[in-house]
């Protein structure tokens, strides 16, 4: 907890957090003495991005007009700080000479640069199993290499494991054991289909996967897809939160208005207002308004609002609706594999063999 | 009265110029206003740190007390930046609001810290700008997001810049610099066109801030090349064939051009006579030329076979596959040039053994040299390249000639079986 304040600066005693990440970004902090710990808040803990002392300066992001902190800072050791509020600082530097405040425009810009390489490079290097800025690439790396290289059989597309995967790593950079992990989650969904084989080294030994036989592989695209934009307009934490408001209104939505009559495309329209009254009562929230809707469609809803007339109406496609709760699941399934360490579907490890890596 | 000299001024360098040097005195801090820099250690070879870009500082460390930093910029593009004395800075900063002082100093203190450990990690990771690791990925992802973004004609494919750059470094994660120089390279090469606005080819490669489409004409041999390093790289005892040697390219292209007299067999295999083929090698390659170092490219993964005959020797070696290598080596040294330089220099023209013509040759190339046919070699491709299939030999044998059944090769009477293709010959009747 913070403690009396000394010439001006403020203390901070081992372990408080000078600010967290997500607070509003209202003040930086001027480091005197101590040691602080920049952290990042990612769905397996915290990462440290970096370490500051005296006389740098945290808390940057207030000076580029964020309006939250990006990541939390927290007092490795006894450490007085002086708080500078945001406004104050911009208006310091922006008073400054022109030239002068092209140089710390350049600062910032160049802080924020380097940091971010910094900061990729700390979460590369965490242990998440399947942590959300791979998700993209690895389901995307598997449609590629399955649609460019796999053998149709049975309504099915097949591809040798061993092949794919060593494929897999070696032009795509992809993990081996995220790709293994990933396919048994697949196959848990139905989206691929496990043939095992006897060992090549080893009679005795447990069979081996073998083959893996594809189905509705553009899924797994459609995943990459839904989850880069998730990504990148909410960010890693945000992203993987399966009480998505949009997924709670999809369901609503389907719920309601599921079996209204469609047109010829398969899309029901309702007026906005009848929509808004009915979600406020399935969803149990009074506070439910209309620009909610649209806010709801950068989250994924599969919905759209437009003027017809001087009527708003609200238009989804069921069939489109229940498509995406595809990708639910395939999130639901990853957030599972994060939290216990394994993808559902995935064996236990044979004790004979040691641990999985 | 005199003058005194304009405080800040601005300057332009051009792709692959240098902003400042390691170990230079830093006297001036940069701000830059269009471009971009890559921000490196150059050893004997890049280690890029990062990449700069409009409205960044360069060289700020300059503020605070310490050693030269041992950083150089490079400009990526065509860059301006405004170069502003270090002096006329510190006079400010003492003028200026208390608070802005201590903002100023606190941002570049924690800037000197962040590029150290960025440094340390960079060091430890050995972060070239194409690392052997990713070389493979680069291409691999150029290729299947070409395939995935593009528009299919024929063999071409055209994806819109944005959209191609966009999903490679937002879905498949690669870093956009190492696109955008993968993409130069291909063009160098011919096997890709940037296009500009008017979505025609230029004389010259246009400018990345021009670039609006990425025509992709040659996708077997860029898929070829990343399958080829991708399948040497990850194999332990294969390092020596994934780096280029003069020497070696010269000898591979002079024996794959002198071939080119000779049919080649139904299995790809060309035979060339012993002696012949030597004192031709020895015009092309000069006078020191020795016969043993075409048996030495084996280390390059390149066999050739001598076999005894009556008529003093045949030389036989596929030929599609010394071609291909021929290919290979070509983008293997660009890249080995872009992890030396930090970027791809695209005022080079290759010359007939993959080296830039402005690169300079070491004493052991100059020995080899090709010494005729300059012209002829610097324009010659391989015949996979122009659509070609090899010529195989059809005509019937000439008197006293005995052909294996199998891949029509020249064999003697005394054979049991082809030295080529070792299948079993025919014994004679009676």
């Amino acid at each position: 907890m913070a403690q009396e304040k000394r010439d001006g600066a403020k203390a901070f005693n081992k372990g408080s957090h000078l600010f967290k990440q997500g607070e509003p970004a209202r003040k930086l902090f001027l480091i005197q003495t101590g040691l602080v710990s920049v952290t990042m808040t990612r769905p397996s803990g915290q990462v440290e991005i970096f370490q500051a002392a005296a006389p740098q300066v945290i808390g940057i992001e207030a000076l580029n007009g964020a309006k939250t902190y990006e990541n939390s800072a927290v007092a490795l050791n006894d450490t007085f700080a002086t708080e500078i509020p945001a406004e104050t600082g911009i208006q310091a530097l922006n008073g400054n000479q022109a030239t002068l405040k092209l140089l710390t425009t350049g600062l910032l810009n160049k802080h924020n640069s380097i940091l971010s390489v910094l900061r990729n490079m700390k979460l590369a290097d965490t242990l998440t199993p399947c942590p959300p800025e791979a998700i993209p690439k690895l389901f995307a790396s598997i449609f590629h290499v399955v649609s460019y290289t796999a053998t149709p059989k049975d309504g099915m597309l097949k591809v040798v494991w061993p092949a794919f995967r060593k494929y897999c790593q070696r032009v795509f950079a992809e993990s081996p054991v995220r790709l293994e992990q990933t396919i048994y989650l697949l196959s848990t969904l139905g989206y691929a289909k496990l043939e095992m084989v006897p060992s090549d080294t080893d009679p005795e030994a447990p069979e081996e996967l073998g083959f893996v036989h594809f189905k509705d592989i553009d899924q797994l695209e459609n995943f990459s897809d839904f989850f880069r934009t998730r990504l990148k307009h909410l960010g890693p934490v945000e992203a993987m939160n399966l009480k998505d408001p949009s997924l709670q209104t999809s369901e609503a939505l389907l719920r309601a208005f599921g079996a209204n009559v469609k047109d010829a495309a398969g899309l029901i329209r309702i007026p906005v207002n009848e929509a808004v009254n009915t979600l406020k009562t399935e969803l149990g929230q009074d506070s439910f308004e209309v620009f909610y809707f649209e806010s709801l469609i950068g989250r994924g809803l599969q919905a759209s609002v437009f003027m017809s007339g001087a009527e708003k109406l609200l238009e989804f496609s069921p069939d489109r609706i229940k498509k995406s709760f595809r990708n639910w699941r395939i999130l639901s399934k990853i957030t599972e594999w994060n939290n216990t360490g394994r993808a559902p579907g995935m064996p236990e490890p044979d004790p004979k063999k040691g641990s999985q890596k | 009265m005199a003058t005194s000299p304009p405080a800040i001024v601005t300057k332009k360098f051009k792709r692959g110029e240098q902003i400042f040097v390691a170990g230079s005195r830093a006297t001036h801090i940069y701000v830059i206003q269009t471009g971009l820099v890559s921000v490196s250690i150059l050893k004997n070879e890049c280690i890029q740190l990062y990449i700069a870009g409009p409205k960044q500082s360069l060289r700020e460390e300059a503020l605070t007390s310490g050693p030269p930093s041992g950083i150089s910029a490079t400009a990526l593009r065509d860059t301006q930046v405004l170069e502003i004395p270090i002096e006329f800075i510190r006079t400010h900063i003492k003028a200026a609001d208390p608070v802005a002082d201590l903002l100023i100093k606190g941002l570049v203190e924690r800037l000197k810290i962040s590029a150290n450990e960025l440094r340390s990690h960079k060091m430890a990771r050995q972060s070239q700008p194409c690392p052997p690791d990713l070389t493979a990925k680069v291409f691999g992802i150029i290729f299947y997001s070409a395939r995935y973004i593009g528009k299919k004609d024929g063999e071409t494919y055209v994806a819109k810049w944005d959209v191609l750059k966009d999903y490679a470094v937002e879905v498949m994660e690669e870093d956009p610099i190492r696109v955008q120089e993968g993409i130069h390279i291909l063009a160098k090469l011919n096997y890709a066109e940037p296009w500009g606005a008017d979505g025609k080819k230029a004389a010259t490669i246009p400018p990345v801030e021009q670039w609006t489409q990425i025509c992709f004409r040659n996708m077997n041999q860029i898929e070829t090349f990343f399958d080829f390093y991708q399948n040497y790289h990850f194999k332990s005892g294969y390092a020596g064939l994934l780096k280029t040697n003069d020497k070696a390219t010269a000898i591979t292209q002079a024996l794959v051009r002198l071939s080119d007299k000779y049919q080649i067999d139904r299995a790809g295999m060309v035979s060339m006579p012993y002696k012949a083929t030597v004192d031709s090698m020895k015009e092309v390659m000069g006078k020191t030329f020795e016969a043993d170092q075409i048996f030495r490219l084996d280390q390059k993964g390149l066999m050739v076979k001598q076999t005894n005959t009556q008529e003093g020797g045949v030389l036989s070696f596929f030929k599609p596959e010394f071609e291909q290598m021929l290919l290979n080596w070509k983008v293997l040294k660009e890249v080995e040039l872009w992890n030396e330089r930090g970027y791809v220099e695209l005022s080079d023209t290759l010359k007939s053994d993959g080296a830039p013509a402005g690169a300079p040759l070491t004493s052991k190339d100059s020995a080899i040299s090709p010494q005729s046919n300059p012209s002829e070699l610097d324009s010659w491709k391989p015949l996979v390249l122009s659509g070609g299939a090899p010529k195989i030999r059809t005509e019937p044998a000439r008197p006293n000639e005995i052909l294996c059944p199998h891949c029509m090769t020249a064999v003697t009477a005394a054979q049991k079986y082809c030295t080529v293709c070792d299948c079993e010959l025919p014994k004679k009747a009676g």
